[in-house]
């Protein structure tokens, strides 16, 4: 029951008390606590995060793993700003673009992007999402679920470096071959002509051969 | 609805002269007496409230047990 109270306007004064039934409401705000409750148990059980936004009730929902993920209180309400500034600055306008776009044409969208959180991380997001409308075609409500890919990301970082570094260990290994090939190829001829440099030297030190010869 | 359905124990419900007419502030305040009632002083100090202009409105939500008088069957 909710008892509301007001005021009489009259000189006598006194108040107005009403008692009204919203057994209804309770039961409807129950019964999406529940639901709520059983997205989010799902939703942490895969490591998901997973928000909606009500545009007709202007309410507002995350999950806890989800709130975790873009480092949110656990009360703070998600607005579409605080969403919005969440989302690192350089992915902003293709999220947004990704967005709208969906609103207007009722698809789905599918998106990877960055957050920045306040304590300073980037994590890697994998969204999808999409507007649900009303029994008059409004759109109603979006729906959003995200994995945090970042373990994922670094890896696919860690490895491309590793590739990189790979590449150039063998472009340095074939120039230390290269080296050594021209070494030996240099060293071959030049060997020869000091040695027969050296002999033309002794042969005419003792007088076996003149100058003329040399 | 009776005042007493939604405010008070069994004991305020069985209280003779409660009824149509009778002085809701007094319901309520018995209704305190009785026991350790939070919403009932909630409502109770709202209600004051307002009568005595210190506040220009009050609202509040609280579960309604509907306690029969003897078994169902």
């Amino acid at each position: 029951m909710k008892v509301l109270v007001l005021p009489l306007r009259s000189e006598a004064g006194g108040a107005v008390i009403s008692h009204r039934d919203i057994t209804q409401r309770k039961a409807a705000e129950r019964a999406l606590r529940e639901r709520d409750a059983r997205i989010s148990l799902a939703a942490e059980s895969a490591n998901l995060a997973l928000w909606t936004i009500d545009l007709e009730r202007h309410e507002s929902w995350m999950s806890d793993q989800g709130r975790a993920i873009f480092g949110l209180a656990p009360n703070e309400p998600l607005t579409r700003r605080l969403f919005f500034e969440r989302v690192h600055p350089e992915d902003r306008e293709e999220v947004y673009n990704a967005i709208e776009e969906a609103r207007a044409t009722s698809e789905s969208f599918e998106i990877e992007y960055r957050l920045l959180r306040p304590d300073g991380e980037t994590r890697w997001l994998n969204a999808r999402g999409r507007y649900l409308r009303n029994a008059s075609e409004e759109v109603a409500e979006l729906i959003c679920v995200a994995i945090d890919v970042t373990a994922q990301m670094k890896a696919n970082l860690e490895l491309r470096l590793q590739q990189l570094e790979m590449a150039r260990m063998s472009r340095v290994a074939l120039m230390g071959e290269l080296t050594a090939s021209l070494a030996h190829e240099l060293n071959q001829p030049l060997t020869a002509i000091a040695s027969n440099a050296a002999a033309g030297r002794r042969f005419l030190r003792q007088g076996f051969i003149g100058t003329r010869h040399a | 609805m009776m005042p007493g359905e939604s405010l008070t124990s069994q004991a305020v419900l069985r209280t003779p002269g409660i009824d149509v007419g009778a002085n809701y502030l007094d319901v309520c305040r018995s209704a305190a007496r009785a026991g350790d009632h939070s919403v009932v002083t909630e409502v109770l100090a709202g209600i004051e409230g307002v009568l005595s202009g210190k506040e220009t409105e009050f609202q509040n939500e609280y579960p309604c047990v509907h306690r029969l008088p003897g078994p169902l069957v």
